[in-house]
């Protein structure tokens, strides 16, 4: 069985279900819509069809195995994740802002709590968080002005409110 | 020998963190459609922010619960990058804190008093511990100042002296109303070098979740008429004090309690044996308890809810063949002076015990393991058991010379490698200190206790 998707460009997509049930707003969507194709306004074609790509790749994923924590914290992207995420920043951005508005949790991050054993049935959704894991490398260990230069952002801050900051985080400076 | 296994006093576990995210969440969930990469990383919205913040690469603080965000270095650059990014770095950096030094401790303080909108971003605060020199009472003021003013904190950790012992805590009174009530975690430290008996935390914290205490000498049964019961504790955690047979009736009142650590005693531990036979015991942790005495009939084999057991070695050794044969998780640290007798436990995993998964966490000392790795792998693999062995730093002076020469060591070490930064970071600060200027007597009584042991014993 397939179900059918439309892009915010009005492309069609013809997904098969398994695939598109690791998308949590499809799902949802798909008991509404009936047999009528679905709408996805804040998405592009482009988009769509990577996000349709990782789902395909882990649509036979079992749910993640007991995890006590001390793994969770790890910044691990596996090889075939990490080839899918080797993208533009703008790709990047926009695989990340879709995730979300998606809610595919596993595409856009590691829970970022693990319970406890005692609670093992609530080990659902944990995979990849690949975009932000692979945003957040890009920033670690540079400077403020680096980060900008990577992401062409540009400084707003009055001098003010940059010392401000500064006095804010000084505990924790020789970190 | 210093070492230090048990999970810190100061960590808490995840079950009661149900606050994934602070508050600060755009209102609006719909991504507008940006020009080009250079607008959007700078208008990414706040809660992707959040997400990408609290996965920045951390260094593991404390042991074999390395879960919080502490990479305040990384998080102060991205909160200088622009006003957009500033508030969620500002919340990552701030929810947990893990302050390791006094002259931290005061800037904290200065900046939480200075820029208020800081204080409700706390949630989970570690202060300094050295659990073998007696807490300085201008120590003890210090916490206690920075604690009335926070205004939404759920953990903590800190250490008094038993001049304070019969003062009523308070957390968050300057912001009209006490937090004591909401506190979850509640980690504990007096001196292990000089006990004294246990405040009555009970009172004074109702609805704790977690309570993890070190350096108290508990002297007469709790009763549990005359104690309040702590409705909602979960889990409850003693260092060093042989405290388990006066607690165990008060323990029977505890309708939620479902762990029990026991830590760092020079022989094996009284057993709670009547809350182990009311059967919600599910998860035991028993390390650095030496004796050659059988846990069997004691700790193990009393509850049938048992399902998680973490040890060190020598409670498998000491037990065997009377261990338990049907666990979800079983762990043991295997570490110097501490070996597990491999034959034992060979003949243990052939005899199919019915385990989800076994983890072995050996550090750089247990070099025997290495070569009985391979067939503990085989029997596991027979017995459909998960086998993860994971390496680390005891915290030793060999080990810490062996990691200087090699840095990328430092990302194994996840047991016992905040022995290490802890150490590194406390012999950094006093070191830059030192010869500035004299010390008032103020400032080198308070060296003198920043140079203690943040481990419980010594071995």
């Amino acid at each position: 069985m397939s179900i059918t998707i439309v892009t915010s460009d009005n492309e069609q997509f013809c997904v098969e279900k398994l695939v598109a049930q690791r998308i949590a707003l499809i799902e949802d969507m798909v008991e509404n819509a009936g047999d009528r194709p679905i709408p996805l306004p804040n998405v592009t074609a482009s988009v769509l069809r990577k996000i349709l790509e990782y789902c395909e790749h882990h649509k036979n994923d079992p749910l993640p195995p007991y995890d006590d924590g001390s793994r969770s914290r790890t910044t691990h992207i596996s090889e075939w994740d990490q080839k899918f995420i080797t993208v533009d920043q703008e790709m990047l951005f926009e695989i990340i802002l879709a995730a979300n508005y998606l809610e595919m949790k596993p595409l856009l991050y590691v829970r970022l709590n693990v319970p406890r054993v005692q609670c093992l049935t609530a080990c659902n959704a944990v995979a990849g968080d690949i975009g932000c894991k692979t945003v957040a490398n890009m920033i670690k260990g540079k400077s403020p002005e680096e980060i900008r230069k990577l992401f062409n952002i540009v400084n707003n801050f009055t001098p003010e409110e940059e010392a401000q900051i500064r006095k804010e985080a000084e505990w924790a400076e020789d970190r | 020998m210093p070492f230090k296994l048990s999970r810190a006093l100061l960590r808490s576990t995840d079950k009661w963190r149900t606050r994934l995210l602070p508050d600060i969440v755009s209102k609006d969930k719909s991504s507008e459609n940006y020009s080009n990469a250079s607008a959007m990383a700078a208008n990414l919205p706040p809660e992707i922010l959040l997400l990408v913040f609290g996965v920045l690469p951390t260094e593991p603080i404390y042991d074999s619960w390395p879960r919080w965000p502490v990479s305040p270095k990384d998080l102060t650059s991205a909160a200088l990058v622009c006003r957009s990014w500033r508030l969620p770095a500002t919340a990552v950096l701030y929810r947990v804190i893990e302050v390791k030094t006094i002259r931290e401790l005061k800037l904290l303080t200065a900046a939480v008093l200075k820029y208020p909108h800081l204080k409700p971003l706390i949630k989970s605060l570690f202060l300094p511990l050295r659990f073998q020199a007696v807490c300085p009472p201008i120590v003890v003021v210090q916490y206690q100042l920075l604690l009335t003013l926070l205004t939404d904190l759920d953990e903590v950790s800190y250490q008094i002296n038993e001049n304070c012992v019969t003062e009523r805590p308070v957390i968050g009174e300057s912001s009209q109303r006490n937090r004591n009530s909401e506190l979850r975690f509640l980690g504990l430290a007096g001196c292990t070098t000089q006990p004294f008996n246990l405040p009555p935390v009970y009172a004074f914290f109702p609805n704790l979740r977690c309570l993890h205490l070190t350096g108290f000498k508990l002297c007469e049964r709790l009763d549990p008429d005359t104690t309040p019961p702590l409705l909602r504790l979960e889990e409850i955690t003693v260092q060093v004090d042989n405290c388990f047979g006066l607690l165990d009736d008060w323990l029977c009142t505890l309708p939620n309690l479902r762990t029990i650590c026991v830590a760092a005693m020079p022989s094996q531990p009284i057993a709670p044996t009547k809350v182990l036979q009311m059967n919600r015991i599910t998860h035991l942790e028993l390390v650095v308890c030496r004796t050659e005495t059988t846990y069997a009939g004691t700790w193990l084999g009393v509850s049938n809810s048992l399902r998680i057991l973490s040890i060190t070695a020598d409670v498998f050794n000491s037990s065997f063949p009377e261990f338990p044969m049907e666990l979800d998780h079983l762990k043991i640290w295997t570490v110097r002076y501490i070996e597990l007798k491999m034959d034992h436990f060979i003949e243990y995993i052939k005899s199919g015990p019915m385990i989800r998964t076994l983890t072995i966490i050996k550090d750089t000392h247990a070099d025997y393991f290495v070569t009985v790795e391979s067939v503990v792998q085989k029997y596991c693999k027979q017995g459909g058991t998960n086998l993860v062995i994971l390496s680390e730093n005891c915290g030793c002076k060999d080990c810490l010379q062996a990691k200087e020469g090699a840095i990328v060591e430092k990302k194994k070490a996840s047991t016992s490698g905040f022995l290490h930064t802890a150490a590194s970071v406390a012999g950094r600060s006093m070191g830059r200190r030192k010869p500035r200027r004299i010390m008032s007597p103020e400032e080198s009584e308070i060296a003198r206790w920043e140079a203690a042991e943040t481990w419980a014993v010594e071995y």
